[in-house]
């Protein structure tokens, strides 16, 4: 990946965009100067009026998302527009906008009195420039930049015919409940009365010891007539490894089970018992496998953001930031959610802050996924005569002072048991009891040293192995025994380019920033019309 | 000669307007106060058909925010105003013939037309642009109307320019410089007009600060005399006032009224 800085041009900033629906309402097209597109263009000659007022503030991210994880929506706050002809009447009165998309694009002012500013919306080749430094010709062009997708919360007017244009980040689609499929509660494997609307249970990657859903005796026309049945996943899953009743493991069969077997359906998503449980029935599951059984924290994300909630379509998913992810955070990894109603938003937050990963709405509307520890060549560098201001920013709280120990969890149980049978083998116990197993340690023998505050870093870990728990854990001692810092950087350079997770390599003439640093972003703040870009960035250590 | 201000601008007020050959919503963008939001002809001719609704008095048409000159190739311009030809052709009020616009992009590509003998009545306005062998035209605002010529030019200490709307931040521990040009620096004028006379102040002055206000905008024409690129280079479209402001005429002395302006062009 590579980026370019951007032409030494002002930014009329338009709106090209929005209200495009299937009930074909009006597309409204507004701009902060009239900007008209080129007879050529798609669309051709079409005008996006002078409408906006101000700039245009795009921000992402906050420091202590480094130290948690989490999901980092992009914040856009507001745009105000000129209401004196009563355009937004009807969008305040009916709220005819409200949770449309909208698009934000940059155009470069090339030449000020085009109508098009000399960049028309399919942008145009300036000509060839020659870099005498490296022989090469070079095409100059101009293009129109994707500054922001998302989507209208609402649109309010003011007391002095102004208005206001209140927006929210594409991530706002995850905030749907996860599962759209429910029990219809007539029975069977749709369930009893008492599962009528509930959503269907979603099991992803390795999940230990999960409570399915009790279905009752069901016969699920497998030839052995109806048995107490249980679904761990609304549909195909990879593998049930492990059935217990009371904590005791139950014997998989294939066949016709019985007292103390269970066989499982994974193409159902279901096992049933030979025998009445008498007492909780709890289970480790390989999970949701249709089309393929995702097992890493990408995989198991994509998974679940496609299939489930939003179902967000591969246009949506910044293909390539998940493919960096699958590289930075290794391991098998497992979540579940039973018959109760939540948000994708909620399940994905509590798999993200289980490594400290980020997931990120990108600017243009697709979801990313990145590690903020992630090593590798910088994407993009800010030397001296591109900053405008450089200060250090203190790091978070919890990170400050740096922790001596990283403590990465495992195993989560998902059902802690109080009553166990008595033939449950001791080594099971312990985890049967526990929330999880572990932590897996990684401890810094630099750090202890050097600070008198001993404190540790930990993570409600989501991971299944022990191994790849305590990777997680070395990488982030790794990344601590770099002793990062946190700087505040505002420059001109890269606009509509910088996304939080991106890597970068910084040379300052001070904080000693001399010999330059590599650098992680984990937030930015843009400031459109007036060309700044303010980013806070944590140094990480050399590779 | 003195200077003038066309505050009444009759295309607004306008019974009929057409436009030949212009394509997308080009009449409604013409009507349209902001200057940027422009109408479009295809190919490299623009034309224009205003009926007023009956005869009016007109020294002063203007076509503002074009694209005239953008493509480097000659334009020119034919304006006739006609009393009763409903095509316009007749120009029997006033006739320019085709003369060159000498528009400039540096002056947004306005083009400023006066009547250096005064106003004529006329109902029917014709204006015909060609530019060359443009692509498009395009032409945001059309201004038609009486001007105000002023008893009293522009008292000597009036300050042109423009105002710049650039930014130039900078570094203050490596001293790096990062400017940020403007969409447009516009152009701007400082100036007074003293000794305005009794008749003036109670006539024209009075009746422009009650009818644009701060939000209506004028063309202020600095001097009735200037040759056609000077005409386009000096004259500004844009408002003489401010919200808040008090408008209006000072009485430094007897007979005589001073007005001063302070006035940025509307891009």
């Amino acid at each position: 990946m590579a980026f370019f800085d951007a032409a030494f041009t002002d930014a009329a900033f338009v709106l090209p965009q929005a209200l495009t629906t299937p009930q074909d309402v009006t597309t409204l097209r507004w701009a902060t100067a009239g900007y008209r597109s080129a007879p050529d263009d798609t669309p051709p000659n079409t005008l996006w009026g002078a409408r906006l007022l101000g700039d245009l503030v795009i921000r992402q991210g906050g420091i202590d998302a480094i130290s948690l994880g989490g999901m980092l929506g992009i914040g856009l706050g507001e745009i105000g527009v000129s209401d004196a002809d009563a355009a937004l009447a009807d969008l305040d009165r009916w709220g005819t906008a409200d949770g449309r998309e909208i698009r934000v694009t940059v155009i470069p002012v090339v030449e000020p009195m085009r109508s098009d500013y000399g960049t028309p919306l399919a942008g145009r080749g300036l000509g060839a420039s020659f870099d005498f430094s490296s022989g090469l010709a070079m095409t100059r062009r101009t293009d129109p930049t994707l500054a922001f997708r998302g989507l209208i919360q609402r649109i309010d007017r003011n007391a002095d015919r102004t208005g206001v244009i209140r927006i929210s980040d594409w991530a706002e689609r995850l905030n749907v409940p996860l599962q759209p499929v429910k029990f219809l509660g007539t029975g069977g494997l749709e369930g009893g009365d008492d599962l009528e609307g509930k959503p269907k249970p979603v099991a992803v990657g390795h999940a230990g010891n999960i409570t399915p859903v009790d279905l009752g005796d069901v016969d699920i026309g497998a030839g052995i007539g109806p048995l107490r049945t249980y679904m761990v996943n609304w549909r195909e899953v990879a593998g049930v490894p492990a059935v217990r009743v009371r904590g005791l493991a139950q014997t998989l069969v294939t066949g016709n089970p019985v007292l103390g077997q269970a066989r499982v359906f994974p193409e159902l998503g279901m096992f049933q018992l030979g025998g009445t449980p008498d007492g909780a029935v709890t289970a480790d599951v390989r999970g949701d496998a249709a089309g393929g059984y995702p097992s890493s924290l990408a995989g198991v994300i994509q998974r679940v953001v496609s299939a489930m909630g939003p179902q967000l379509g591969p246009s949506e998913i910044d293909a390539t930031a998940f493919a960096f992810a699958e590289m930075d955070l290794p391991g098998e990894v497992g979540w579940y959610q039973g018959p109760d109603d939540t948000t994708c938003a909620a399940f994905i937050t509590g798999l993200v802050q289980s490594c400290g990963a980020l997931l990120v709405a990108r600017r243009g509307g697709r979801l990313g996924l990145v590690d903020p520890l992630a090593t590798g060549d910088a994407q993009f560098t800010l030397t001296p005569s591109m900053i405008i201001e450089c200060e250090p920013v203190p790091m978070p709280l919890s990170l400050r002072p740096l922790p001596r120990e990283v403590a990465v969890n495992w195993r989560r149980n998902w059902t802690p048991l109080t009553d166990m049978a008595g033939l449950v083998p001791s080594a099971d116990r312990s985890w049967l009891s526990s929330m999880h197993s572990g932590p897996a340690r990684a401890a810094s023998t630099k750090i202890t040293r050097m600070v008198a505050q001993q404190q540790q870093w930990t993570f409600d870990g989501a991971y299944w192995a022990e191994a790849d728990a305590r990777a997680r854990a070395q990488k982030c001692r790794a990344w601590l025994e770099g002793g990062p810092r946190a700087f505040r950087i505002t420059t001109d350079r890269y606009l509509d380019q910088i996304e939080c997770g991106h890597l970068g390599h910084v040379t300052y003439p001070a904080h000693e920033l001399d010999a330059g640093a590599p650098i992680t972003v984990v937030d930015y703040e843009e400031r459109v019309a007036e060309r700044r870009l303010t980013m806070i960035v944590i140094t990480r250590p050399e590779v | 000669m003195a200077g003038a201000i066309l505050y009444a601008n009759l295309v607004t007020l306008g019974v009929g307007l057409n436009v030949f050959s212009a394509v997308e919503g080009s009449a409604s963008c013409l009507l349209d106060p902001q200057p940027s939001n422009r109408a479009r002809w295809a190919g490299g001719a623009a034309t224009v058909l205003i009926d007023f609704g009956g005869p009016r008095p007109i020294d002063g048409v203007a076509a503002l925010s074009t694209t005239l000159g953008v493509w480097g190739s000659l334009s020119v311009v034919r304006l006739r105003l006609s009393t009763v030809d409903a095509t316009g052709e007749a120009g029997d009020a006033w006739d320019t013939g085709t003369v060159p616009t000498e528009t400039n992009t540096d002056n947004l590509g306005n083009l400023v037309l006066v009547r250096a003998a005064g106003p004529v009545t006329a109902r029917y306005l014709l204006l015909q642009v060609i530019d060359g062998s443009a692509p498009l035209i395009d032409i945001g605002l059309v201004v038609a109307g009486a001007l105000w010529r002023m008893s009293q030019a522009p008292s000597y200490g009036y300050a042109e320019g423009r105002m710049a709307l650039d930014t130039r931040a900078t570094n203050g521990f490596t001293g790096a410089q990062f400017p940020v040009p403007a969409r447009l620096n516009p152009r701007a004028m400082l100036w007074k007009n003293d000794m305005l006379s009794r008749a003036e102040g109670t006539g024209a002055l009075r009746a422009l600060t009650a009818r644009v206000g701060a939000a209506r905008d004028v063309l202020w024409v600095p001097d009735t005399g200037l040759s056609q690129a000077e005409l386009n280079a000096r004259s500004l479209w844009g408002p003489v006032g401010k919200p808040g402001d008090l408008m209006g005429a000072v009485r430094t002395a007897f007979p005589g009224w001073t007005r001063n302006w302070d006035m940025v062009e509307r891009g």
